[in-house]
């Protein structure tokens, strides 16, 4: 009997963690999306799905596979305690996909940017240019 | 920004080199080599002492001497990332030192690996003597 429970509230603090986490993701990925492809809403759409697909994949894998437990569950403190591991295990996953995510906006940031950067020095003197 | 005017030394085999290599680089802006001392270069830059390196841009922003190095390796494609690296206060100076080295050996460098200059390369050309065509009627 324990063991149903540990496993319904394992599934649904972890099913209800990483949609939040995507949502979030989702909703402020958009803007930095939007001002990586200057402004071009369908494609940073895009990007922005294809990314959430892909967090949702993993993270939802790894909870199915984390699932399963050999451990003896007969009393309430173990049940608490083998809940508790699995799901610290989910966040520390999610958290990491997550400073992914965000290193992976980061990183196609700089790149689109890069053509639109300024003299990385300033010049040492001005002349006039004929035309 | 759309143009660089690039002041380099015709006599220096390094420089020529490196200006090759520059010209095939896919860069962000049209790249102009001028030689340095010649009149076109005069009329960019009139303080530029003979010999020296400076950037211009068509703007009318111009880097002189070890920072026009890095200006340089902005404008290409495939180096901007290092350009923004090597400009960052704390490796700048190293920056700037290791090209004052090459550029202050540039002559030994040149002489050492047998690069040829330009204006090698032009009076080598300009001493070829190119045979008259005739054609031959049956």
């Amino acid at each position: 009997m324990y063991i149903l429970v540990s496993y319904m509230v394992y599934l649904s603090i972890s099913v209800a963690a990483t949609v939040w986490v995507a949502t979030t993701l989702h909703r402020n990925g958009r803007l930095f999306l939007l001002d990586v492809f200057r402004g071009n809403a369908p494609l940073a759409d895009s990007v922005n799905h294809l990314l959430v697909v892909g967090f949702y994949l993993v993270n939802l894998g790894y909870v199915a596979l984390a699932l399963r437990t050999g451990d003896n569950v007969g009393t309430g403190r173990q049940a608490i305690e083998i809940v508790s591991d699995k799901i610290g295990l989910v966040f520390l996953v999610l958290g990491g996909m997550h400073f992914l995510n965000l290193y992976v906006f980061s990183r196609l940031r700089r790149r689109n940017q890069e053509p639109y950067q300024a003299p990385p020095l300033s010049p040492d003197l001005r002349v006039p240019m004929e035309n | 920004m759309e143009r660089l005017f690039i002041v380099y030394d015709p006599d220096c085999g390094l420089c020529s080199q490196i200006k090759g290599w520059l010209a095939h680089q896919p860069a962000y802006l049209r790249l102009n080599f001028v030689s340095s001392g010649s009149p076109a270069a005069r009329r960019l830059l009139p303080s530029l002492a003979p010999g020296d390196l400076a950037v211009v841009s068509d703007e009318g922003d111009a880097w002189v001497g070890d920072r026009a190095w890095v200006i340089c390796l902005w404008a290409l494609r495939d180096y901007r990332r290092w350009a923004a690296r090597l400009a960052r206060p704390f490796l700048l100076p190293f920056a700037e030192r290791a090209f004052a080295a090459l550029s202050r050996n540039r002559a030994t460098i040149s002489r050492v690996m047998s690069l040829q200059s330009d204006t090698e390369l032009r009076q080598a050309l300009g001493e070829v003597e190119v045979p008259v065509c005739r054609i031959n009627q049956p």
